[in-house]
């Protein structure tokens, strides 16, 4: 479902980001992508996202080579995919409701269709009460878990999450990927860019570990 | 002409209460099921109707910029409307003065009067005529004694020394003076003819000076035009600069960009078709005002002359004119930006 084959990125003035990069995950896997920071977990996924491209090898999600994508091709690929953004990135001038319909109605979905999947998505993380505040009004926390709720709504068959539960406290961090487990019990294939090494631990699942662009270790917990 | 965040409200979602159900969100509905077996017809009239709305939003949510623009836009937009409605309304007026500008066909003496019918007929079949009127020369000299008020004094003037006529009346509904001219040549070739003259040069040049205006007017409606594309393009050039955060976060929901677009597309639509509506209640209520003391100028000239404002195809005009302007305007000002734009 994600392949990487050889992935290499490097900058203008030749830092290179990553380098020569393999990993496959099938489909409805969930692996934990670790490393410290600049080890390049970010690169990797904004290749993943198609917001880069790679400078050389092959990045697949889906069946779809991210690199002979045409630009009008690439919206419909991110409305396959799931993201879980560092700073959530909300829209402040709507609702925490209309925030997390916004991928539906992207998707051509009717306003008065998806009213039970954005309450349900703010019911797994916790803030069904919150859906007619603004995201200003809300915690660091909250504000996360709203973007996590955003990600999740269309149910994608991939989720791409840049250190999902960085603002959150332990108990809160462990529902967060209990409810990306469920995801993937639903066939989701999930890549978790995460610094938590007691949850990682604790979920049990693959690990593949980035240091200085390049992949040092890829094993089972 | 940066919009404030706006208030807490959906973007086309509806509040109306339905129960959460959790189980929901594991199990597509039936409602999703029919979602997806209707037409692509349905579902881009729903993405339109959705860009509008969000579209109206924007507007509503930068309530002085967009009444300053729509002012703008409705002062460009009355300049041209107003002036063609001034242009018309002189033509109008000017048209009742055709009865003046009438020819006289002098004809030589001592024609017999079947000549002098058959001559009548023959002006009169010509289709540039609308009437001919003979006047013999004994009703010339007695109108003429009547109108002078010399009366009794002209007794001495012993033979009539006026000759007979044929009074013209030229039809200048076309208001082509080329035409006039040609009857007046035909006129003066006529057998019988001694000569004929066209009483009013001047009615001639006035419709040239009228058709002139009408010209410069035409003009005056391109740059107006103009106006109205850069005016609506630098609003939204600026307008989607201030939404550049929105613009990256829906292309990394799977947004294209016409889906992106088309919000900024109505509020181009909208501010052409305000616009032309300004500019409607502009131009209506300057007629208004001024048709008043139009009258009473004209009712001192004995004119029952009323000044009209622009008729409904002159405002159909004005209205799709604008909407198309504001609709390429701003195409022009976004389309590149928002293709440029791509999440960091």
């Amino acid at each position: 479902m994600i392949q990487c084959d050889d992935v290499t990125k490097t900058y203008p003035g030749g830092f290179e980001a990553l380098s020569h990069v393999q990993f496959h995950l099938e489909k409805g896997e969930l692996a934990f992508l670790t490393g410290p920071s600049g080890a390049g977990k970010s690169t990797l996924l904004r290749l993943l996202a198609a917001m880069e491209r790679t400078t050389w090898g092959k990045v697949v999600i889906d069946g779809q080579d991210l690199s002979r994508l045409g630009t009008r091709h690439i919206p419909a690929l991110r409305r396959k995919i799931g993201f879980v953004f560092q700073n959530p990135r909300l829209l402040n001038d709507r609702t925490v409701y209309d925030n997390v319909a916004l991928p539906l109605l992207i998707a051509g979905h009717r306003p008065q269709e998806i009213g039970s999947r954005v309450r349900a998505a703010l019911d797994t993380v916790g803030l069904l009460s919150k859906e007619k505040s603004s995201p200003l009004t809300l915690s660091g926390g909250e504000q996360q878990r709203v973007g996590i709720a955003r990600a999740v709504v269309t149910r994608p068959p991939v989720l791409l999450a840049d250190e999902p539960t960085g603002n959150l406290d332990p108990e809160l961090s462990r529902e967060i990927m209990n409810l990306f487990i469920q995801l993937i019990q639903m066939g989701t294939t999930a890549l978790i860019a995460s610094h938590d090494h007691d949850l990682v631990q604790h979920l049990r699942r693959r690990v593949i570990t980035l240091r200085d662009g390049q992949l040092v270790d890829d094993h089972h917990v | 002409m940066t919009p404030k965040p706006r208030k807490p409200g959906p973007q086309g979602a509806t509040r109306r209460p339905v129960r959460p159900t959790p189980e929901a969100h594991h199990n597509e509905g039936p409602s999703a099921q029919r979602f997806r077996a209707e037409g692509w017809l349905q579902r881009g009239w729903l993405q339109q109707r959705l860009a509008a709305q969000d579209g109206l939003q924007r507007l509503i949510d930068a309530p002085i910029a967009t009444i300053l623009t729509l002012s703008v836009l409705g002062i460009a937009l009355a300049f041209p409307i107003g002036l063609f409605a001034l242009v018309d309304n002189a033509r109008q007026l000017s048209q009742g003065w055709n009865s003046s500008a009438q020819i006289s066909v002098f004809l030589r003496d001592n024609l017999p009067s079947t000549q002098i019918d058959q001559i009548t007929a023959h002006i009169r079949q010509r289709p540039e005529v609308s009437s001919a009127h003979y006047i013999s020369s004994q009703q010339a000299w007695d109108e003429f004694r009547a109108a002078s008020g010399l009366g009794k004094a002209l007794d001495v003037v012993e033979d009539n020394p006026l000759p007979a006529l044929i009074l013209v009346q030229p039809d200048l509904s076309g208001g082509d003076s080329a035409r006039i001219k040609q009857l007046l040549s035909f006129l003066q070739g006529e057998p019988g003819v001694d000569s004929a003259q066209l009483d009013t040069a001047w009615v001639q040049r006035l419709y040239a000076l009228l058709d002139l205006a009408r010209k410069a007017v035409l003009w005056l409606s391109g740059l107006a035009g103009l106006a109205v594309l850069l005016i609506v393009g630098n609003t939204i050039r600026l307008m989607s600069q201030s939404y550049r955060e929105q613009i990256e976060v829906y292309k990394l929901l799977g947004a294209t960009n016409g889906y992106v677009r088309r919000p900024f597309l109505y509020v181009g639509v909208a501010y052409g078709l305000g616009g032309g509506l300004v500019a409607w209640v502009i131009v209506a209520a300057s007629f208004a005002g001024f048709g008043h003391s139009v009258s009473q100028v004209a009712a001192l000239y004995n004119s029952p002359f009323l000044v009209t404002g622009p008729g409904p195809v002159a405002i159909l005009a004005m209205l799709s004119g604008g909407l198309a302007l504001g609709w390429g305007g701003s195409w022009l000002a976004v389309a590149r930006y928002i293709r440029a734009v791509n999440p960091t």
